[in-house]
């Protein structure tokens, strides 16, 4: 089980409340597709991934981004429980959406820039640590149940 | 390797945080040993509480050769051979920690400048910090 500080947990809470899921969720979809553009491989039926632009305003990105926040939110709620939180949901990336592991590092490290981008002063250092904690984490709780 | 419109997005932004180096790298730097404390086995000599002048002066380093790589983007290689050597023969820094730095920097842009941050920015910028990292580490062995 994870150990969280009560510093920790402020932290990670506090953030998440101010968080548009919708929104942040979003564009963090977008910006996984636009910086790793080999991502966009889970996404071919994803209709037109050609461009930035394209990709930002597709409405299959942003829906798919807030539904993949929406979960994520679950781990900020269950910070105790993560791996339970998340056992089937391993299962299904691997034995059904054949997602390899490094994508979730990957969108952890790019929710963490998309946090700073929104909070900036207040995305402090130790702000980003407790949030490389939890996405770290949640990464973790996903690829374990691959096999 | 970037592309014409990538090296613009890198030289633009580049301009805005010139002004602010420093305090970018410092702030960088606090990112990285806070999130990654591992990464302080490589400064045992360092004090590196927050606003501590080695903290200062070494951000302040690590600023001025990205600057350099930008003002010669078309030959980073040639830019930063000599920071190169040194970092395979002499610092030695593993290779996997090019990365966490990036990523730090990458959130002090974001938090400093989040208009000016786009996802075509960030991806220029994040591929701009993988070529100097790998040109850093290409003499490793």
């Amino acid at each position: 089980m994870v150990h969280w500080t009560a510093e920790e947990k402020q932290l990670i809470t506090s953030v998440w409340s101010k968080v548009n899921v919708e929104e942040c969720g979003a564009e963090a979809l977008a910006r996984l597709l636009i910086v790793y553009p080999w991502t966009q491989r889970f996404f071919a039926s994803f209709g037109n991934l050609s461009s930035p632009t394209a990709i930002t305003g597709n409405p299959r990105v942003r829906a798919h981004g807030r539904k993949v926040l929406t979960s994520f939110g679950e781990a900020v709620k269950n910070l105790d429980n993560i791996k339970s939180t998340y056992s089937k949901l391993s299962e299904l990336h691997c034995d059904k959406l054949h997602v390899d592991p490094e994508n979730f590092r990957l969108l952890g490290d790019i929710l963490i820039i998309v946090l700073a981008s929104h909070f900036a002063r207040d995305f402090t250092p130790a702000c980003q640590f407790a949030w490389q904690k939890l996405v770290g984490v949640v990464a973790h709780a996903l690829a374990r149940k691959y096999h | 390797t970037l592309t014409q419109a990538e090296k613009a997005a890198v030289v633009t932004i580049w301009a805005k945080m010139a002004t602010q180096a420093d305090a970018i790298g410092a702030e960088s730097l606090e990112r990285l040993f806070s999130s990654y404390p591992q990464t302080k086995t490589y400064f045992p000599h360092f004090d590196l509480s927050q606003g501590s002048a080695q903290l200062r002066g070494h951000g302040s380093k690590v600023m001025n050769a990205i600057g350099e790589a930008v003002k010669h983007i078309d030959d980073i290689r040639g830019a930063l051979a000599k920071l190169s050597e040194l970092h395979a023969y002499i610092l030695r820094v593993d290779p996997v920690n090019f990365k966490l730095l990036s990523h730090c920097i990458l959130c002090s842009v974001a938090a400093r400048y989040p208009s000016d941050f786009t996802p075509e920015v960030h991806a220029a910028w994040d591929k701009f910090l993988s070529s100097v990292s790998s040109v850093l580490t290409e003499k490793y062995r």
